[in-house]
């Protein structure tokens, strides 16, 4: 079963076998996990959250058409859960492209001193949990579910070129970050 | 072209054409400056490859498809409540469609006079309707019929907010 794609499987618990779906939890849980706790924030909500959507995903899949993949359909049901949680909660208020703010912030707090704390990865790790939710989206469904930017695109309503900037100014603020530490490397 | 981190970007997500993608490289080979912006994106984006997903709870599947059991259980639980309600009224409307046709049935009879019999058993049946149908049995009948509605009102609410809340756990 194990082995099977995402559309057997579903056509197997439209089918009645209801007990199936939890190859399909196996299969997204992580990274739909990843992708919510770099979101909100927080690990206890991003949980709670994914267990909404695969319950949401579950009541709906008979609305679930083969056409598109499961993956871009799910991890829309997740990105607009993990929205409407944000702004139910109010921790945080997003329009647009605006951002850039927060990651000039994030590059600030970056100091010299917090870099040369923790090794480059781990860097990287804390840095991506801090960005804003959808450059935090973006990176999760591109890099950890190795979509396309069209396929980023579907799944998080946006335009390419939107996701092509959330993408660029995530990467961008990552060079910077490793550009101090090559620079505190040189020093010291 | 006029370099700059977009262009690199787009350089690593091959976005270029040919002839731009010519011109990044001889920027980048050319220039000291240019070579390490261009390995620090490389970097940064190899990093991003590299970066593992976060795990769950170990029990995080089970979880779910327990939920999922329970809902499909209250689910049931609530067709079967629906079905008793429904059968109850209609019980009740058959009755009085009876009760209605009964009537109809004795003056026919009473009319005819056919059968002296069916007509005793008739009256009996009569007497019996008419002492629930009366004045005070409509009353009574009126009032327990309200309170079976309101009772089932209520646990049907409280069936829906529960699972309401339940989903949205």
């Amino acid at each position: 079963m194990k082995n099977l794609s995402d559309a057997e499987i579903i056509e197997s618990v439209l089918k009645g076998n209801s007990a199936d779906y939890i190859y399909i939890i196996d299969r997204y849980k992580n990274k739909a996990f990843s992708m919510l706790k770099r979101m909100l924030k927080n690990a206890e909500d991003a949980e709670e959250v994914l267990q909404d959507c695969f319950l949401k995903a579950y009541n709906n899949l008979k609305t679930f058409k083969f056409e598109s993949k499961f993956s871009t359909w799910f991890y829309r049901i997740v990105y607009n859960t993990a929205l409407t949680k944000l702004s139910s909660s109010k921790r945080q208020t997003e329009s647009g492209m605006v951002g850039i703010d927060e990651l000039h912030n994030i590059e600030s707090k970056y100091s010299a001193d917090e870099i040369i704390k923790n090794d480059l990865s781990e860097n990287v790790r804390k840095i991506v949990s801090e960005l804003p939710a959808k450059n935090a989206a973006v990176i999760t469904l591109f890099y950890l579910e190795e979509m396309t930017c069209e396929e980023v695109s579907e799944t998080l309503n946006m335009t390419v070129n939107n996701i092509k900037v959330l993408l660029h100014r995530s990467r961008n603020l990552l060079k910077e970050i490793i550009e101090k530490q090559n620079l505190k490397q040189e020093i010291f | 072209m006029i370099m700059n981190d977009e262009i690199l970007n787009r350089f690593i997500d091959g976005d270029l054409s040919a002839t731009e993608r010519d011109e990044v490289l001889r920027a980048v080979t050319s220039s000291p400056e240019w070579k390490k912006k261009y390995e620090t994106l490389k970097k940064a984006h190899e990093l991003l490859i590299a970066m593992k997903p976060e795990e769950v709870s170990n029990n995080f599947a089970s979880l779910v498809m327990s939920k999922l059991n329970a809902q499909k259980l209250r689910a049931r639980q609530q067709k079967n409540f629906l079905t008793i309600i429904i059968s109850f009224f209609g019980i009740i409307i058959l009755s009085i469609t009876g009760f209605v046709f009964y009537n109809i049935l004795l003056s026919v009879s009473q009319a005819t006079e056919t059968s002296s019999s069916i007509t005793s058993l008739s009256s009996y049946v009569k007497d019996l309707t008419n002492l629930l149908f009366s004045k005070n049995g409509t009353t009574i009948i009126g009032s327990a019929l309200s309170l079976i509605m309101l009772v089932s009102g209520y646990f049907l609410f409280e069936y829906q907010k529960k699972m309401k809340s339940n989903l949205g756990r």
